[in-house]
C-alpha cells in the first residue's frame, strides 16, 4: 500500500535549509550536540537527550512522536560516560518508542512502543518489531527481524530491504506535507 | 510495517506459491520468476550474530555451529555479558611485615542483563582475566558412545558409496570424480584405484575393519521416585520450562541451579541458485556485517510494482475505481497491458478457483548442465510446479490500453519537469504520471455472495516487455531479444481494519488521562 | 498549578520542563529530568534523596477511579536511591530505597516495593500485592525471582547529571524556607 499524505500544521513545524522538519513541541536538550543531517523529521514530543552525548542522525530519519532518543551511558570504576549516538540514513523510529541504542546503522526500522537497550547495536537492514524489549548490549545483525522480550531473532528480511527502506523514508518524507489550510 | 511487507499485492511465481514481489527473485537466464522455495539455498558464510566474526565451515562443524566465544542465557536466551568484579583479598602477613597486604583483583562473571542470571548461579568459578574463552564445558556423559556411532556410520557411508561407484563405472565410461564431496576424503582413494593401485586399507573388501560398535541394550531397570515425591511441596520458581530444558539438550537439567551457558548458535549468510539453469540468481558478500551484494536477481528489480495506492470503501453491485500504482524499476523502459485470465489460454478458470499449471520447461536439458563448469555440477531436484490457489470473489475491470513506462532514473525525483506530455495517455485511465511511475484507474465489483467485511480478492495478469538481453562481454551487442512476460497479480483489498491497527500501547490510557489533567 | 506546595531540598537537580502538580517534595540529591511528570492529587509525594528520575516518568497520587470520597488522603512514599527510568509509571504508594524501574514498567496502586528490587523493561503490574526484597520482574509473562546480585549503585551516574544538567536546563529552583536550612 502506497504511503497517505499525512498533514501538519505549517506553524508548528520549522523546516531548516537542508530540509529538516522539527517540531516545535519536541524536547531537544542540549540542541548545539544534535546534527541532523538533512530531510529529517522529528515529530511533537519527541525527546532528544543531546546534553548527555552528542546525537547525529544521517539523512531521510523519521524520529516519531513521544519517542526518545538517549544516548547510553557505560559505568567505568572511575566515573561513568554516555556516549555519543550515531543513527545511519533511512532510518525510521516508532511511535513510543526509548531509543538507547549506541550505534544503529543505515536501512533500519524500529517499530512502535520499543525498548531499545542501553549499548544496543543494531546494523544496517535490521528491524525491531512492535512492542519489542531489546535488552543492553544486544547485537541485531543485518537482515534480522527481532522481536518480542527479551528481544530474539523471529525472522530474516528480504534481501532488498535497502531499496524498501529508501522508498519508504523518502516516500514519508514526500507525504508529510503541511495541511493546506 | 505494513509498507515493508507488503501483503496486499501477491505475485504467483512460477512455481505457484503466491509471494509479494519483494520476495521474489527474477532469473535472468529462465527469464522466470523464483522464489525462495523454487531455489536451491546454498550457505555461504558463517558468522557470530554478537561477535560478528566469521567462522570457516570446517570450525563451525567441529564447534557444532555454535560460537566458541559467546553464550547465551540458559534462562532467558537473551546474549550473556562479561562483567567484572573487585574483590579485595587480604594476604597473609609476610615475613618482616607486620601488616597483612591487601590486594584487590579483578574477577570476571557471565550474566545476563535481561534476567539477572550469572554464571555463579550455575557454580561456574569466575576467572581472573576478560577473555571470552575458556569458560568450563559440561562433560556430556555419551560423547565417547556418539563419536563411535559417527566413526561407524562413516565408515558404512563410504562403502554404500564405493559400491555406487563401482557399479556406475562397469556401466559407464570414464567420468569425472570431483562430483564426490571431499566430505569422505574419497578423492585421493578413487585416484588411486584409478591409477591401479591397490586400495588404501578402507577397501571395500576388508571387512575387518569395520569397527565393533556396542549395540544399545533396553533395560528393565527403572530408578525408583524418590520417597519424598509425593510429600515435598514443589517450587515452581526453582524448576525449569520446558523450553529452557531444551535449550541444552544433553543435560536437560530440571532445576535452574543446573541450568549451563549455551554457545551461541551461529548465523549464515545464503546465496540462491535456479535449480533449472544453475545460475546464482543472488550472492553476498562475505563480510556479515556488509549488506552488499556481489550478484542479485531480485524481481524488485525487474519487474512492474504495483501498488494499491489508498483504502477504498467497495459497495455492493457497484463498480467503485481502484487506484494502483505501477513503477518501473528496470534500466529498460517497457511497455505494460493488462489481461483477464480467461483470456490467456493455459489458464483455466474453475468455478472461481483458478487452476493452472505451468508447463515444465523443456529447453534445458541434460546437456546444457553438463556444458557449465563441472563445479556446478551438481543435480538439484526441481520443484514440482502446485496449483495456485487463490479463491477471488471480485472481478476487475481492466483498461484496454498500453501503457509505456520508461526506465528507471534516480535523477528523475530531482527533475521537478513535468512530462507527462511526451505520452498520448488516455485521462480516464491515467490518472498521474512521474518518471517511471504511473496511477492507473481500474475499477472494482465484489461478487454478490461477498459477506460483510470480508476481503475482496482479485485477480489478473500483467503482461510487460522485457529486454531479456544480458550483458556480457562474450555476447554479441545489439541483438535485441524483447520478450512478453506475463504475471499473475493477486490483490486483496482489505474491507476491515485488521485487529492490530486496533491495538494501542500499553501506557495509552494512563497518557489520555494526563492529557486530559494537563490540559 | 500551584507550585507553591513543591518542596525542593538542597542538591536536588529539578530540570524546569518538568511537570509538577500538588504537594511534592524532593529530597537532596534527587535529579528529575526533564519532561518528568510527579502529580499528587489525591494526597503529598514525598520523594527521598539520591533518586534518578528520567524523562517521560510519571509518579501520579491519584484517587481511585471509583472512589468518591475526597478526604481519603493517603501519601505516596518513595524511599532513596532509586531509579525510574524513561517513561515508566508509578501510581503505587510506597517504595522502598535502591529499586531500579526500567523503561516504560508500568506500577499499579496497591503494589509495594521493598529494599533493592528491579522491575524489568516493559513490565507491567497491576494487581495489588508487596514484592519482597530484591525481587526481579522481567519478561512478557512478568516472571519474578529473587536477585542475589544487588542493583547497581548510581551514585557517579548522579555526580556526573549534577554536573552536566545544570549546564543544558533551567532549574526549578528550591523554596527559601528550605534553601536556608540546607547549607552550612
Amino acid at each position: 500500500m502506497e504511503l497517505q499524505d499525512m498533514y501538519y500544521n505549517k506553524s508548528e513545524y520549522v523546516e531548516t535549509a537542508s530540509g529538516n522538519k522539527v517540531s516545535r513541541q519536541t524536547v531537544l536538550c542540549g540542541s548545539q550536540n544534535i546534527i541532523l543531517v538533512g530531510k529529517v523529521i522529528v515529530q511533537s514530543d519527541a525527546i532528544v537527550r543531546a546534553d548527555l552525548a552528542n546525537v547525529r542522525t544521517g539523512r531521510y530519519c523519521i524520529i516519531s512522536k513521544n519517542s526518545v532518543i538517549r544516548p547510553p551511558y557505560k559505568k567505568f570504576s572511575h566515573g561513568v560516560a554516555f556516549f555519543p549516538m550515531r543513527i545511519g540514513d533511512h532510518v525510521f523510529i516508532g511511535e513510543n518508542s526509548v531509543v538507547n541504542a549506541a550505534d544503529i546503522g543505515s536501512y533500519v526500522y524500529i517499530g512502535k512502543n520499543v525498548v531499545i537497550g542501553r549499548r544496543c547495536i543494531l546494523k544496517d537492514c535490521s528491524m525491531i518489531d512492535d512492542n519489542t524489549i531489546l535488552p543492553p548490549e544486544t547485537v541485531v545483525p543485518s537482515f534480522t527481524k527481532y522481536g518480542g522480550s527479551p528481544g530474539l531473532c523471529i525472522g530474516e528480511l528480504p534481501e532488498c530491504t535497502q531499496e524498501l527502506m529508501t522508498d519508504y523514508t523518502r516516500s514519508y518524507y514526500q507525504h508529510f506535507i503541511p495541511s493546506r489550510n | 510495517m505494513a509498507h515493508l511487507s507488503q501483503q496486499d499485492v501477491l505475485i504467483a511465481c512460477s512455481c505457484g506459491s503466491l509471494r509479494p514481489l519483494i520476495k521474489l527473485y527474477f532469473c535472468r537466464h529462465c527469464i522466470v520468476l523464483r522464489c525462495g522455495y523454487c531455489v536451491s539455498q546454498e550457505v555461504d558464510s558463517i558468522y557470530c550474530s554478537n561477535c560478528l566474526e566469521n567462522l570457516a565451515s570446517s570450525e563451525a562443524k567441529l564447534k557444532k555451529n555454535r560460537c566458541g566465544a559467546c553464550f547465551d542465557c540458559p534462562c532467558c536466551f537473551h546474549t550473556l555479558t562479561i562483567r567484572a568484579t573487585t574483590i579485595s583479598r587480604i594476604n597473609p602477613p609476610v615475613d618482616g611485615s607486620p601488616t597483612p597486604s591487601k590486594t584487590s583483583v579483578k574477577n570476571y562473571y557471565l550474566s545476563c542483563f535481561f534476567c539477572r542470571w550469572t554464571s555463579r548461579d550455575a557454580k561456574i568459578p569466575d576467572k581472573l582475566t576478560a577473555t571470552s574463552s575458556n569458560w568450563p564445558e559440561h562433560e556430556n556423559t555419551y560423547t565417547a558412545r556418539i563419536s563411535s556411532l559417527i566413526e561407524y556410520f562413516k565408515i558404512i557411508t563410504l562403502r554404500e558409496r564405493l559400491e555406487k561407484e563401482n557399479r556406475m563405472f562397469l556401466h559407464s565410461s570414464r567420468r569425472g570424480y570431483q562430483h564426490f564431496s571431499e566430505k569422505f576424503g574419497l578423492t585421493a582413494m578413487l585416484a588411486r584405484k584409478r591409477a591401479g593401485l591397490p586400495p588404501l586399507s578402507l577397501g571395500r573388501d576388508d571387512t575387518s575393519t569395520l569397527p565393533h560398535i556396542a549395540p544399545s541394550i533396553a533395560s528393565e531397570h527403572v530408578e525408583p521416585l524418590p520417597d519424598d515425591v509425593f510429600t515435598e511441596a514443589i517450587d515452581i520458581v526453582k524448576l525449569t520450562s520446558l523450553p529452557q530444558r531444551f535449550g541444552i539438550p544433553d543435560l536437560q537439567p530440571e532445576l535452574i541451579s543446573n541450568l549451563f551457558p549455551i554457545h551461541k548458535q551461529l548465523f549464515i549468510k545464503r546465496s540462491q541458485r535456479c535449480r533449472s539453469c544453475l545460475h546464482n540468481i543472488f550472492k553476498p558478500e562475505y563480510g556479515p556485517a556488509s549488506i552488499k551484494f556481489k550478484l542479485h536477481l531480485a524481481a524488485y528489480y525487474y519487474v512492474p510494482e504495483i501498488r494499491l495506492m489508498e483504502k477504498i470503501k467497495l459497495k455492493r453491485r457497484q463498480y467503485t475505481h481502484l487506484m494502483l500504482k505501477i513503477s518501473n524499476p528496470a534500466q529498460i523502459s517497457t511497455q505494460i497491458q493488462f489481461l483477464q485470465f480467461e483470456d490467456v489460454t493455459d489458464i483455466v478458470q474453475n468455478n472461481e478457483v483458478f487452476n493452472f499449471e505451468e508447463k515444465k520447461d523443456d529447453s534445458i536439458d541434460t546437456k546444457s548442465i553438463t556444458n557449465l563448469a563441472p563445479i556446478q555440477k551438481k543435480t538439484y531436484p526441481l520443484e514440482k510446479s502446485r496449483r495456485i490457489t487463490f479463491k477471488t470473489n471480485g472481478k476487475i475491470n481492466l483498461p484496454d490500453v498500453i501503457i509505456s513506462l520508461p526506465a528507471r532514473d534516480d535523477t528523475a525525483e530531482y527533475d521537478e519537469a513535468n512530462d507527462s506530455d511526451m505520452y498520448q495517455d488516455n485521462p480516464s485511465v491515467i490518472v498521474w504520471r512521474k518518471g517511471n511511475k504511473v496511477i492507473v484507474k481500474f475499477s472494482v465489483i465484489p461478487n454478490n455472495d461477498v459477506e460483510d467485511n470480508e476481503d475482496i480478492k482479485i485477480g489478473f495478469i500483467m503482461r510487460y516487455s522485457y529486454h531479456g538481453k544480458i550483458i556480457s562481454p562474450l555476447e554479441q551487442k545489439g541483438n535485441k531479444d524483447i520478450r512478453l512476460l506475463d504475471i499473475k497479480i493477486f490483490i486483496s483489498i482489505r474491507v476491515c481494519i485488521s485487529p492490530t491497527e486496533l491495538l494501542t500501547s500499553g501506557n495509552y490510557q494512563i497518557r489520555t488521562y494526563l492529557g486530559k489533567l494537563m490540559s | 498549578m500551584s507550585k507553591s506546595e513543591v518542596k525542593i531540598y538542597h542538591g536536588a537537580i529539578v530540570c524546569k520542563e518538568t511537570k509538577i502538580r500538588g504537594d511534592v517534595t524532593i529530597g537532596s540529591m534527587t535529579i528529575v529530568h526533564p519532561c518528568a511528570t510527579i502529580i499528587a492529587d489525591a494526597g503529598p509525594i514525598v520523594i527521598g534523596d539520591g533518586n534518578i528520575i528520567e524523562e517521560q516518568v510519571v509518579i501520579i497520587n491519584r484517587l481511585p477511579e471509583n472512589s468518591q470520597n475526597k478526604d481519603d488522603i493517603s501519601t505516596l512514599r518513595i524511599g532513596n536511591n532509586n531509579v525510574f527510568e524513561v517513561g515508566c509509571i508509578v501510581e503505587t504508594s510506597s517504595i522502598g530505597d535502591n529499586n531500579v524501574l526500567e523503561c516504560k514498567s508500568y506500577i499499579g496502586p496497591g503494589i509495594k516495593l521493598g529494599v533493592g528490587c528491579v522491575i524489568g523493561a516493559g513490565c507491567r503490574l497491576t494487581l495489588p500485592e508487596t514484592l519482597p526484597d530484591n525481587t526481579l520482574v522481567y519478561g512478557k509473562n512478568c516472571i519474578r525471582k529473587i536477585i542475589s546480585d544487588k542493583p547497581p549503585n548510581q551514585n557517579l551516574q548522579r555526580e556526573f547529571l549534577t554536573k552536566v544538567l545544570p549546564n543544558y536546563h533551567h532549574l526549578k529552583k528550591s523554596k527559601t524556607a528550605i534553601m536556608q536550612i540546607a547549607p552550612q
